[in-house]
């Protein structure tokens, strides 16, 4: 009987869990979708050049917040940030920190 | 569970608490031996040459130290923050010598909106206190800049990670503004 329980509690776990697996927020863009309408967004803005960045993407409430800091530990310096409507993919926000 | 699986659980327990005694026993003399070391521009500087403010110095008195208002105010006029095609960060370390006097070493000059410090050389018995650079590109009163991009004022995360832990970071930009970190 205790196997059939365990059993039981394992299959709603993957139930509750695979659905969030493609980290779509409970919205319509994912967050690889995010991060590449963000690096265009970058991109097309000019500011700052993404050479020697790493991304990071953060999963808030209506949107995803992707940015870019430097990879070296030593760089002082700023990254750009762009927010993305999790809804319509829209950047709702892009700024840059120095 | 019966009395057999009670002694398996006290034995366990007794196991487990045995092994943690010997981790704490093995690691106990390799790190009271290791030199603490925290990390900088080039790499790891032991925390001797780091002043974790030992002399009574607060971030407010090194900023305000008349060597350390001169040389970030030479650092912005080399900052060209006015012309929107050179305007790039400059900054430096820093130190404090022997005795309590401070002195400022430049970094090479950085990029638009980031810089790279140099492997710190304090003088003889002396160590870095802080750090200092400029930020050109934040337009007073929204932080746009000419081309109508959007700057926030900082001191960036990147900028607080960087800094050498117990020291004072210094950030000056175009509102005259001296924001300590």
């Amino acid at each position: 009987m205790r196997h059939r329980i365990w059993l039981l509690m394992g299959v709603t776990m993957i139930m509750l869990t695979f659905p969030f697996a493609g980290c779509t927020g409970g919205g319509g863009i994912t967050s690889e979708e995010a991060i590449t309408i963000a690096t265009e967004a970058v991109e097309n803005d000019g500011v700052m050049s993404l050479d020697g960045r790493v991304t990071e993407i953060e999963d808030e409430l209506t949107y995803w917040h992707v940015y870019f800091p430097f990879s070296s530990p030593i760089t002082r310096g700023g990254a750009p940030h762009v927010f993305v409507n999790k809804t319509s993919g829209a950047v709702i926000d892009l700024y840059y920190t120095e | 569970m019966g009395k057999g699986g009670n002694v398996k659980a006290t034995w366990k327990s007794f196991i487990a608490l045995l092994c943690v005694l010997i981790a704490c026993i093995a690691w106990s003399p390799a790190v009271l031996a290791a030199p603490a070391v925290a990390e900088t521009a080039a790499g790891p500087v032991l925390a001797s040459q780091i002043s974790p403010l030992a002399d009574n110095k607060t971030p407010e008195q090194i900023a305000n130290d008349p060597v350390v208002k001169a040389a970030m105010g030479a650092a912005w006029a080399d900052s060209s923050a006015d012309n929107a095609t050179t305007r790039h960060e400059e900054g430096g370390w820093i130190y404090e010598d022997a005795d309590g006097n401070l002195s400022v070493q430049r970094w090479p000059s950085g990029n638009r909106s980031s810089i790279d410090p140099c492997p710190p050389t304090p003088p003889p018995g002396g160590h870095v206190v802080g750090e200092f650079h400029t930020h050109p590109n934040w337009h007073p009163p929204d932080g746009k800049d000419e081309a109508g991009k959007e700057w926030k004022q900082g001191p960036s995360d990147e900028d607080k990670d960087a800094k050498t832990p117990g020291t004072t970071g210094i950030v000056t930009d175009r509102s005259g503004n001296v924001t300590l970190y």
